[in-house]
């Protein structure tokens, strides 16, 4: 993320009527809030928004390809972002906000998958009706490959949906991940054989 | 890149694209950098003011360390079942069912505070005591710190025992990393779980009730896992539970059963040479029968990705669940057609499988979802009922997936969905009754 993206967007603040431009006369910030911890959080309510413009969309969509349904999807989004505004004091190296809160939408995407399972759920991947544009490959045989997908360890999901959706390197997808490059490695080497098996295509 | 990782980044790109890229705006709650407590987490007579983190934090440890003992946090609202001075009557629509159970509810959004203060990851809940007869709230129970809400419940038979399990708020990134280098892949969940008893208690002086909560050891949930689908046995002595099983190579789950009595536990693998994954959304469907000694669960099938319903021995004495297990016949009415189904259960008294079923058809851009309910002998294997025509509501669509209770002979059963906002029905014979419900629950046990 370059630091440039995130000055230019620092005149945004969300309040409850909604984004205004920080030359707003109206601060927003209860009057005995301590400048200095008023302008950390107006920091962090800047760097946090320009971040979500840049990445929330494709963050969504990662969700959803864990998930399989928008709302979710976009649930568990937020959830990071304010998770990182939260956090965003003691973030180490904010250059690495963007892993952070990857990082913060996979384990976000765990908890509402364990507790569809509490639940004693037990259902197929079940994906919205395609798009027009999205007939690059047939209906069908997309509903199958994300069912063969969905059907996959958790882990290994994760590690195909990092790899194939977002072309990272196994040194970033370890790094969101919490494992050893060799871990993803592994994982993914097992993801495809098992997706080789259930589509019954050689890996 | 081979043809398989072709086909398989076209999907993943494809389906992503069904995602608009307008996101909805980014909401990061009102002003201020320590939000607001909810009204509900806060103690009665709490000493400590909300938004003051350093003491909820100190004490935690403390808080946590004291429920393994024993919490109680008294209710004098549940009505002693039987006294005969405020029993809830039992419309006839809801004969069958055990006067109570217990709901797990999701708190609706503070319109002050939309961004939960305690962890914004984690829906809070709370668990509530409520009339089967009225849906009238009896008790409701707040999860004990650190804790921030509950996501699962399971009954005894005796409608007084009942199990929840806890979550608590995310860890840090270096705790998770903290945690699998410790133990490499043990962390699924990134949270903390604990698991809590129930107990409804008789008070003869008072002809009323109270509840208690008592905190189940926390070794029996590691650090970084959890519980994915539990059963209580039907004397409320064991617990059946799914849980991650900490391997290198995926979150495959094991079967763990929890002695509450003595405090060991029982586990289940399921290693097999074909190298079988059990993702967490497969093992589901724990049912006990009514001797304590089958556990009914849901797994994997012959084929790759199928699953079956299979009753394991839990006296044998073997470490796998496959081995240990038989599996029960799956209908053919399911398997031969796109009927697929959603959960199954097996009845206390052994003999029948209850399958939850649901065929997906598309008229034009509509997609039409057809439920039933599968009734099979465990015996022949064979269909004997099946009830997809609800009586009492005029063909209205009925949407459930979910089979929350059996009585011994599956002739009266309660099913719903898995969303909140939702509703759930008593099914008697053939007929539906809608039960007085939350739009907030999670889920529910009898």
């Amino acid at each position: 993320m370059e630091s440039d993206d995130l000055a230019g967007a620092a005149a945004l603040r969300w309040s409850d009527s909604g984004w205004t431009d920080s030359s707003s006369t109206d601060s927003g910030w209860p009057d005995d809030e301590p400048p200095a911890r008023r302008a950390a959080a107006a920091d962090a309510e800047a760097a946090v928004g320009a971040l979500y413009d840049d990445a929330a969309v494709g963050l969504i969509r990662l969700a959803y390809l864990m998930l399989g349904d928008r709302p979710s999807a976009e649930d568990v989004v937020q959830d990071a972002f304010f998770g990182l505004y939260r956090n965003w004091a003691g973030l180490a190296d904010p250059d690495r906000a963007l892993a952070y809160v990857r990082s913060s939408v996979l384990n976000g995407c765990r908890s509402a998958l364990r507790r569809r399972a509490a639940g004693r759920r037990l259902t197929g991947y079940q994906p919205p009706a395609a798009s027009a544009e999205a007939a690059a490959l047939g209906r069908e045989e997309r509903r199958e490959v994300m069912q063969a997908v969905r059907r996959l360890p958790g882990r290994q999901r994760e590690a195909l949906v990092l790899r194939f959706y977002l072309d990272l390197p196994d040194a970033e997808i370890a790094r969101i991940m919490g494992l050893r490059p060799s871990s993803v490695r592994s994982a993914t080497h097992r993801a495809l054989k098992a997706l080789g098996l259930s589509l019954g295509e050689g890996s | 890149m081979t043809p398989l990782e072709d086909k398989l980044r076209a999907a993943i790109h494809a389906t992503a694209e069904e995602i608009p890229a307008d996101p909805p705006p980014l909401r990061l709650g009102s002003p201020g950098l320590i939000p607001r407590r909810r009204p509900w987490f806060r103690p009665a007579a709490s000493r400590f003011r909300p938004g003051r983190r350093g003491w909820n934090t100190w004490l935690a440890p403390l808080a946590a360390a004291v429920l393994v003992v024993a919490v109680v946090l008294g209710s004098l609202a549940v009505t002693r079942s039987g006294s005969g001075t405020a029993t809830p009557s039992t419309p006839p629509g809801l004969a069958g069912l055990p006067p109570y159970y217990v709901a797990v509810i999701a708190m609706p959004a503070d319109p002050a505070s939309p961004a939960d203060p305690a962890d914004p990851a984690t829906a809070p809940s709370v668990a509530q005591v409520r009339s089967t007869a009225t849906g009238a709230v009896l008790a409701t129970i707040a999860a004990p710190k650190p804790y921030v809400g509950f996501t699962a419940v399971t009954a005894a038979a005796d409608d007084r025992t009942f199990v929840l399990d806890a979550q608590g708020a995310s860890f840090s990134m270096d705790r998770v990393r903290q945690l699998n280098s410790q133990h490499p892949g043990s962390v699924e969940y990134g949270r903390p779980f604990r698991l809590f008893v129930l107990h409804i208690d008789p008070d003869p002086k008072s002809h009323s009730s109270r509840v208690s909560l008592r905190a189940l050891p926390a070794s029996f949930v590691p650090a970084g896992q959890g519980i994915g689908n539990m059963a209580l046995s039907p004397d409320g002595t064991s617990l059946a539970a799914a849980s991650p099983d900490g391997s290198e190579h995926g979150y495959d789950m094991q079967l763990i059963v929890f002695n509450l009595v003595t405090g060991t536990r029982r586990v289940w693998g399921f290693a097999s040479a074909d190298e079988i994954y059990m993702p967490p959304a497969m093992l589901g469907g724990l049912s006990w029968t009514a001797d304590g000694q089958h556990v009914a669960f849901t797994g994997p099938g012959a084929s790759a990705g199928s699953s079956v319903l299979r009753l394991l021995d839990t006296s044998d004495p073997g470490p796998n669940a496959l081995a240990a297990s038989k599996p029960m016949p799956t209908p053919a009415a399911i398997t031969h057609t796109d009927e697929g189904w959603t959960t199954a259960v097996i009845t206390p008294d052994g003999r029948t499988a209850v399958f939850a079923t649901a065929v997906t058809t598309r008229d034009g851009q509509e997609m039409l979802v057809r439920r039933r309910i599968l009734k099979v002998s465990v015996a022949t294997g064979q269909v004997t009922a099946i009830l997809g025509t609800p009586k009492s509501l005029a063909g209205k669509p009925l949407d459930f997936e979910l089979i929350l209770y059996s009585n011994a002979t599956g002739s009266v059963l309660v099913v719903s969905y898995a969303q909140p906002g939702t509703s759930a029905w008593i099914l008697h014979g053939d007929t539906y009754t809608p039960i007085p419900w939350s739009p907030h629950t999670i889920t529910a046990a009898w």
